[in-house]
Protein backbone atom coordinates (compact mmCIF):
# COMPACT_ATOMS: atom_id res chain seq x y z
CA UNK A 1 0.00 0.00 0.00
CA UNK A 2 1.17 3.23 -1.10
CA UNK A 3 1.22 6.09 1.25
CA UNK A 4 0.34 9.33 -0.64
CA UNK A 5 2.70 11.91 0.98
CA UNK A 6 1.70 15.61 0.86
CA UNK A 7 3.15 18.09 -0.83
CA UNK A 8 3.13 21.63 -1.23
CA UNK A 9 3.02 22.48 2.84
CA UNK A 10 6.33 21.64 3.50
CA UNK A 11 8.23 24.12 0.70
CA UNK A 12 5.21 26.51 1.72
CA UNK A 13 6.79 26.77 5.42
CA UNK A 14 10.58 26.46 4.46
CA UNK A 15 10.24 29.11 1.58
CA UNK A 16 8.09 31.19 4.33
CA UNK A 17 10.60 30.57 7.26
CA UNK A 18 14.04 31.39 5.27
CA UNK A 19 12.13 34.61 3.94
CA UNK A 20 11.32 35.16 7.77
CA UNK A 21 15.23 34.56 8.91
CA UNK A 22 16.80 36.85 6.54
CA UNK A 23 14.39 39.79 6.97
CA UNK A 24 14.62 39.41 10.37
CA UNK A 25 18.37 39.06 10.01
CA UNK A 26 18.56 42.32 7.93
CA UNK A 27 16.55 44.34 10.29
CA UNK A 28 18.49 42.97 13.57
CA UNK A 29 21.51 44.33 11.36
CA UNK A 30 19.87 47.47 10.28
CA UNK A 31 18.97 47.90 14.17
CA UNK A 32 22.17 47.80 15.29
CA UNK A 33 23.53 50.00 12.50
CA UNK A 34 21.37 52.70 13.54
CA UNK A 35 23.86 53.39 16.67
CA UNK A 36 21.51 55.89 18.15
CA UNK A 37 22.39 56.66 21.61
CA UNK A 38 18.44 56.91 22.98
CA UNK A 39 17.75 57.62 26.54
CA UNK A 40 18.20 60.23 28.57
CA UNK A 41 18.28 63.72 27.01
CA UNK A 42 19.49 67.48 28.60
CA UNK A 43 19.42 70.31 26.63
CA UNK A 44 19.43 68.79 23.48
CA UNK A 45 22.32 66.09 24.24
CA UNK A 46 21.29 62.89 24.51
CA UNK A 47 22.93 59.98 26.69
CA UNK A 48 22.37 56.25 27.70
CA UNK A 49 22.44 55.45 31.52
CA UNK A 50 23.31 52.05 30.50
CA UNK A 51 26.64 52.59 28.31
CA UNK A 52 29.44 50.09 29.05
CA UNK A 53 26.66 48.58 32.04
CA UNK A 54 26.66 44.81 32.54
CA UNK A 55 23.32 45.66 33.32
CA UNK A 56 22.07 47.27 29.33
CA UNK A 57 19.56 45.43 27.91
CA UNK A 58 20.43 43.42 24.53
CA UNK A 59 19.14 45.78 22.58
CA UNK A 60 20.93 48.89 24.43
CA UNK A 61 23.90 46.62 24.20
CA UNK A 62 23.73 46.06 20.71
CA UNK A 63 23.51 49.71 19.56
CA UNK A 64 26.57 51.05 22.25
CA UNK A 65 28.50 48.32 20.50
CA UNK A 66 27.35 49.94 17.06
CA UNK A 67 27.78 53.67 17.76
CA UNK A 68 30.51 53.72 20.97
CA UNK A 69 32.28 50.38 21.34
CA UNK A 70 34.65 50.33 23.91
CA UNK A 71 32.75 53.19 25.91
CA UNK A 72 33.25 53.30 29.73
CA UNK A 73 30.26 52.94 32.57
CA UNK A 74 28.75 56.05 33.74
CA UNK A 75 30.34 56.21 36.67
CA UNK A 76 33.87 56.78 34.60
CA UNK A 77 32.39 58.74 31.59
CA UNK A 78 29.43 60.24 30.73
CA UNK A 79 28.55 60.26 26.95
CA UNK A 80 26.71 62.71 25.23
CA UNK A 81 25.32 63.54 21.76
CA UNK A 82 24.25 66.12 19.81
CA UNK A 83 23.32 66.44 15.88
CA UNK A 84 20.77 69.32 16.38
CA UNK A 85 21.51 72.84 16.61
CA UNK A 86 19.82 75.46 19.37
CA UNK A 87 16.66 75.34 16.82
CA UNK A 88 16.55 72.02 16.72
CA UNK A 89 18.39 72.01 12.90
CA UNK A 90 20.39 69.35 11.43
CA UNK A 91 24.22 69.81 11.68
CA UNK A 92 25.45 70.37 8.42
CA UNK A 93 28.92 70.53 6.68
CA UNK A 94 27.17 73.65 4.81
CA UNK A 95 26.80 75.93 8.31
CA UNK A 96 28.70 77.82 10.92
CA UNK A 97 28.08 77.23 13.95
CA UNK A 98 29.47 79.12 17.85
CA UNK A 99 29.88 76.29 20.08
CA UNK A 100 29.88 78.26 23.60
CA UNK A 101 29.90 76.80 27.17
CA UNK A 102 31.20 77.21 30.70
CA UNK A 103 32.31 74.72 33.55
CA UNK A 104 31.53 71.33 32.98
CA UNK A 105 31.24 68.92 35.89
CA UNK A 106 34.43 66.46 35.71
CA UNK A 107 37.50 66.40 35.83
CA UNK A 108 38.31 66.34 31.90
CA UNK A 109 35.80 67.12 29.39
CA UNK A 110 35.70 67.24 25.47
CA UNK A 111 33.37 68.10 22.80
CA UNK A 112 34.46 66.17 19.55
CA UNK A 113 32.93 66.42 16.07
CA UNK A 114 32.05 62.92 13.79
CA UNK A 115 30.89 62.27 10.56
CA UNK A 116 27.86 60.08 10.39
CA UNK A 117 29.67 56.77 10.38
CA UNK A 118 30.80 58.26 14.01
CA UNK A 119 34.26 58.45 12.65
CA UNK A 120 37.20 61.80 12.58
CA UNK A 121 36.30 63.62 9.61
CA UNK A 122 38.62 63.83 7.15
CA UNK A 123 38.90 67.76 7.57
CA UNK A 124 42.74 67.76 6.82
CA UNK A 125 42.70 70.63 9.36
CA UNK A 126 43.87 68.29 12.84
CA UNK A 127 41.09 70.63 14.06
CA UNK A 128 38.64 67.74 15.58
CA UNK A 129 37.85 68.69 19.21
CA UNK A 130 37.63 71.17 21.65
CA UNK A 131 38.88 70.15 25.40
CA UNK A 132 39.17 71.45 28.94
CA UNK A 133 42.97 71.85 28.82
CA UNK A 134 42.65 74.40 25.83
CA UNK A 135 39.80 76.51 26.77
CA UNK A 136 41.56 79.69 28.21
CA UNK A 137 38.68 80.45 30.18
CA UNK A 138 36.73 77.55 31.59
CA UNK A 139 33.65 79.92 32.88
CA UNK A 140 33.19 80.88 29.40
CA UNK A 141 34.58 79.31 26.48
CA UNK A 142 33.69 79.35 22.62
CA UNK A 143 34.92 77.39 19.66
CA UNK A 144 33.78 77.79 15.67
CA UNK A 145 32.55 75.15 14.01
CA UNK A 146 33.12 75.48 10.22
CA UNK A 147 34.36 73.48 6.98
CA UNK A 148 36.61 76.40 6.30
CA UNK A 149 38.13 79.86 7.00
CA UNK A 150 36.48 82.42 8.88
CA UNK A 151 38.27 82.10 11.95
CA UNK A 152 39.69 85.17 14.11
CA UNK A 153 43.02 84.77 15.34
CA UNK A 154 43.06 82.62 18.36
CA UNK A 155 39.79 81.50 18.22
CA UNK A 156 39.36 77.81 18.76
CA UNK A 157 38.15 75.99 15.40
CA UNK A 158 36.61 72.39 15.29
CA UNK A 159 36.43 71.51 11.40
CA UNK A 160 33.73 69.98 9.87
CA UNK A 161 35.45 69.91 6.56
CA UNK A 162 33.86 66.66 4.77
CA UNK A 163 31.58 65.90 7.71
CA UNK A 164 27.93 66.30 5.44
CA UNK A 165 25.59 65.79 8.44
CA UNK A 166 27.63 65.23 11.66
CA UNK A 167 27.18 65.21 15.46
CA UNK A 168 29.09 65.98 18.30
CA UNK A 169 30.09 63.84 21.40
CA UNK A 170 30.75 65.39 24.58
CA UNK A 171 32.71 63.23 27.08
CA UNK A 172 32.41 64.01 31.31
CA UNK A 173 35.35 61.86 32.60
CA UNK A 174 35.30 61.34 35.84
CA UNK A 175 31.93 63.38 36.63
CA UNK A 176 31.14 65.27 39.28
CA UNK A 177 29.39 62.72 41.94
CA UNK A 178 26.48 65.15 42.31
CA UNK A 179 26.53 65.54 38.83
CA UNK A 180 25.16 61.67 38.16
CA UNK A 181 22.28 62.47 40.50
CA UNK A 182 20.92 65.51 38.78
CA UNK A 183 22.49 65.69 35.06
CA UNK A 184 19.81 68.30 33.66
CA UNK A 185 21.26 71.17 36.47
CA UNK A 186 24.58 70.95 34.69
CA UNK A 187 24.94 74.35 32.29
CA UNK A 188 25.58 72.13 28.61
CA UNK A 189 27.60 73.62 25.81
CA UNK A 190 25.37 75.32 22.75
CA UNK A 191 25.29 74.93 19.36
CA UNK A 192 24.26 77.99 18.00
CA UNK A 193 23.96 78.42 14.22
CA UNK A 194 25.65 81.35 12.39
CA UNK A 195 25.27 80.83 8.76
CA UNK A 196 24.31 78.20 5.92
CA UNK A 197 25.90 78.21 2.65
CA UNK A 198 28.56 80.53 3.14
CA UNK A 199 31.74 79.27 4.14
CA UNK A 200 33.92 82.23 5.37
CA UNK A 201 30.76 83.62 6.95
CA UNK B 1 -5.04 31.38 -0.12
CA UNK B 2 -3.92 28.46 2.51
CA UNK B 3 -0.61 28.63 1.23
CA UNK B 4 -0.20 31.77 1.15
CA UNK B 5 -1.15 32.30 5.00
CA UNK B 6 1.11 29.70 5.80
CA UNK B 7 4.28 31.21 4.42
CA UNK B 8 3.00 34.58 6.39
CA UNK B 9 3.08 32.03 9.62
CA UNK B 10 6.01 30.75 9.09
CA UNK B 11 7.66 33.84 7.60
CA UNK B 12 6.53 35.98 10.93
CA UNK B 13 8.26 32.63 13.17
CA UNK B 14 11.45 32.79 11.60
CA UNK B 15 11.48 36.72 12.22
CA UNK B 16 10.66 36.50 15.45
CA UNK B 17 13.68 34.41 16.10
CA UNK B 18 16.24 35.32 13.87
CA UNK B 19 15.84 39.75 14.57
CA UNK B 20 16.55 39.56 18.63
CA UNK B 21 19.15 36.88 17.94
CA UNK B 22 20.65 39.24 15.26
CA UNK B 23 20.43 42.05 17.88
CA UNK B 24 21.42 39.44 20.68
CA UNK B 25 25.00 38.41 19.09
CA UNK B 26 26.14 41.86 17.40
CA UNK B 27 27.99 43.10 20.08
CA UNK B 28 30.22 40.00 20.51
CA UNK B 29 30.93 39.50 16.29
CA UNK B 30 31.36 43.71 16.76
CA UNK B 31 33.71 43.09 20.04
CA UNK B 32 35.49 39.73 17.81
CA UNK B 33 36.36 42.16 14.89
CA UNK B 34 37.69 45.12 16.56
CA UNK B 35 40.21 42.83 18.94
CA UNK B 36 41.53 41.56 15.63
CA UNK B 37 41.39 44.85 14.27
CA UNK B 38 43.37 46.61 17.44
CA UNK B 39 45.83 43.47 18.65
CA UNK B 40 49.09 44.35 17.36
CA UNK B 41 51.84 42.14 16.09
CA UNK B 42 52.38 40.79 19.56
CA UNK B 43 49.29 39.19 19.70
CA UNK B 44 47.36 38.25 23.04
CA UNK B 45 48.67 38.88 26.36
CA UNK B 46 50.82 41.97 25.06
CA UNK B 47 50.34 46.00 25.17
CA UNK B 48 50.16 47.17 21.39
CA UNK B 49 50.37 51.13 21.46
CA UNK B 50 48.50 53.28 18.86
CA UNK B 51 49.78 56.19 17.46
CA UNK B 52 48.34 59.75 17.87
CA UNK B 53 45.01 59.76 16.61
CA UNK B 54 43.55 61.41 13.14
CA UNK B 55 41.19 61.35 10.75
CA UNK B 56 42.89 58.17 9.74
CA UNK B 57 41.95 56.08 12.50
CA UNK B 58 39.31 53.41 11.28
CA UNK B 59 39.82 50.64 13.96
CA UNK B 60 37.20 51.91 16.46
CA UNK B 61 34.40 54.09 15.87
CA UNK B 62 34.20 57.70 17.92
CA UNK B 63 37.90 57.77 18.97
CA UNK B 64 39.05 60.81 21.25
CA UNK B 65 41.87 62.32 19.04
CA UNK B 66 42.98 63.96 23.12
CA UNK B 67 43.62 60.42 24.30
CA UNK B 68 46.56 58.42 23.75
CA UNK B 69 45.18 54.79 23.44
CA UNK B 70 46.54 51.06 24.19
CA UNK B 71 45.07 47.42 24.37
CA UNK B 72 45.76 44.33 25.18
CA UNK B 73 43.91 41.66 24.14
CA UNK B 74 43.33 39.44 26.74
CA UNK B 75 43.39 35.38 27.02
CA UNK B 76 42.96 33.70 30.05
CA UNK B 77 42.82 30.00 29.05
CA UNK B 78 46.00 29.51 29.32
CA UNK B 79 45.74 30.89 32.96
CA UNK B 80 45.80 34.28 34.80
CA UNK B 81 47.82 37.50 33.45
CA UNK B 82 48.86 40.33 35.19
CA UNK B 83 48.33 44.01 34.04
CA UNK B 84 50.40 46.80 35.43
CA UNK B 85 49.92 50.51 34.20
CA UNK B 86 51.95 53.36 35.17
CA UNK B 87 50.15 56.45 36.34
CA UNK B 88 50.05 59.53 34.07
CA UNK B 89 51.72 62.97 35.65
CA UNK B 90 49.89 64.10 38.53
CA UNK B 91 46.51 65.66 37.51
CA UNK B 92 46.32 64.11 34.55
CA UNK B 93 43.54 61.63 33.50
CA UNK B 94 44.41 57.96 32.57
CA UNK B 95 42.15 54.89 32.98
CA UNK B 96 42.82 51.07 32.57
CA UNK B 97 39.24 49.73 31.80
CA UNK B 98 38.57 46.07 31.13
CA UNK B 99 36.10 44.48 28.78
CA UNK B 100 34.25 41.16 28.15
CA UNK B 101 33.50 39.48 25.00
CA UNK B 102 30.21 40.85 25.01
CA UNK B 103 31.99 44.74 25.47
CA UNK B 104 30.91 44.55 29.25
CA UNK B 105 33.17 46.80 30.91
CA UNK B 106 33.49 45.22 33.89
CA UNK B 107 35.98 46.89 35.45
CA UNK B 108 38.04 50.34 35.52
CA UNK B 109 40.86 52.27 37.03
CA UNK B 110 41.76 55.90 37.26
CA UNK B 111 44.26 58.35 38.26
CA UNK B 112 41.70 59.51 40.90
CA UNK B 113 41.15 55.47 42.60
CA UNK B 114 44.96 54.53 41.26
CA UNK B 115 46.67 57.60 41.75
CA UNK B 116 49.93 55.48 41.96
CA UNK B 117 48.60 53.13 38.81
CA UNK B 118 47.23 49.82 38.42
CA UNK B 119 48.72 46.56 39.45
CA UNK B 120 45.99 43.94 39.38
CA UNK B 121 46.24 39.91 38.23
CA UNK B 122 42.99 39.16 35.69
CA UNK B 123 41.94 35.88 36.10
CA UNK B 124 38.43 33.58 35.32
CA UNK B 125 37.15 32.34 38.49
CA UNK B 126 38.08 29.63 40.01
CA UNK B 127 41.69 29.79 38.54
CA UNK B 128 44.35 29.76 40.75
CA UNK B 129 45.71 33.57 41.64
CA UNK B 130 49.01 34.47 43.37
CA UNK B 131 48.07 35.48 46.79
CA UNK B 132 48.17 38.95 47.93
CA UNK B 133 47.76 40.37 44.59
CA UNK B 134 44.68 42.69 43.61
CA UNK B 135 42.50 40.12 41.73
CA UNK B 136 39.38 41.39 38.78
CA UNK B 137 37.98 38.65 37.53
CA UNK B 138 36.92 38.36 34.09
CA UNK B 139 33.54 37.15 32.93
CA UNK B 140 34.94 36.06 29.75
CA UNK B 141 38.09 34.18 29.02
CA UNK B 142 38.89 36.42 26.41
CA UNK B 143 39.20 40.22 25.67
CA UNK B 144 40.36 44.02 25.99
CA UNK B 145 41.90 45.99 28.57
CA UNK B 146 41.85 49.41 26.70
CA UNK B 147 44.59 52.35 28.60
CA UNK B 148 43.68 55.69 28.04
CA UNK B 149 45.42 58.54 28.80
CA UNK B 150 45.03 62.64 28.44
CA UNK B 151 47.58 63.82 25.32
CA UNK B 152 45.57 66.68 24.00
CA UNK B 153 48.74 68.01 21.92
CA UNK B 154 52.27 66.15 20.79
CA UNK B 155 53.92 67.41 23.58
CA UNK B 156 51.57 65.49 26.05
CA UNK B 157 51.17 62.69 24.03
CA UNK B 158 55.46 61.98 23.55
CA UNK B 159 55.28 62.37 27.54
CA UNK B 160 52.61 59.93 28.09
CA UNK B 161 53.63 57.74 25.45
CA UNK B 162 57.23 57.35 27.43
CA UNK B 163 55.48 56.26 30.65
CA UNK B 164 53.27 54.26 28.96
CA UNK B 165 56.02 52.02 27.58
CA UNK B 166 56.65 50.70 30.88
CA UNK B 167 53.23 48.90 31.13
CA UNK B 168 52.67 44.69 31.44
CA UNK B 169 50.13 42.63 30.29
CA UNK B 170 51.36 38.92 30.69
CA UNK B 171 51.37 35.59 31.50
CA UNK B 172 50.92 35.51 35.98
CA UNK B 173 54.54 33.72 36.04
CA UNK B 174 55.46 31.28 38.84
CA UNK B 175 51.60 30.57 39.82
CA UNK B 176 51.96 27.35 41.43
CA UNK B 177 49.41 24.86 41.67
CA UNK B 178 48.75 25.75 45.57
CA UNK B 179 45.62 27.29 46.99
CA UNK B 180 45.03 30.80 46.18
Amino acid sequence: MQVKRPTGWPPVLAAGLAAGVVAGLLAGAAFVRQGRLAGETAQGWTTNPLTGSPGADPWTRAQVASAGLLALSRKETVYYAIDRDSAGRRLSEACVYRLTGGPLPAQWWSVTLYDSEGYLARNGQSAHSVDATRVGDAERWEARIAADGGAKPGQIVISSRNAGDFNLTLRLYNPDPGFLDRPGSAAFPRVVRLSCGAPHA
Amino acid sequence: MRRSGLFLISAAVGFAVAFPAAVALAPSLIMAAAMERVTGPTGTNSWSFAPRTTEASRQIVRPSPDLAYATCRFDLRGGPIEVKAAASPAGDYFSVSFYAANTDNFAAFNDRNSPDGVDVVLALAGQVTPPGRKVVISPSAQGLVLDRRLAPDEARFARVDQIRRANSCAPVAAVGAGPS
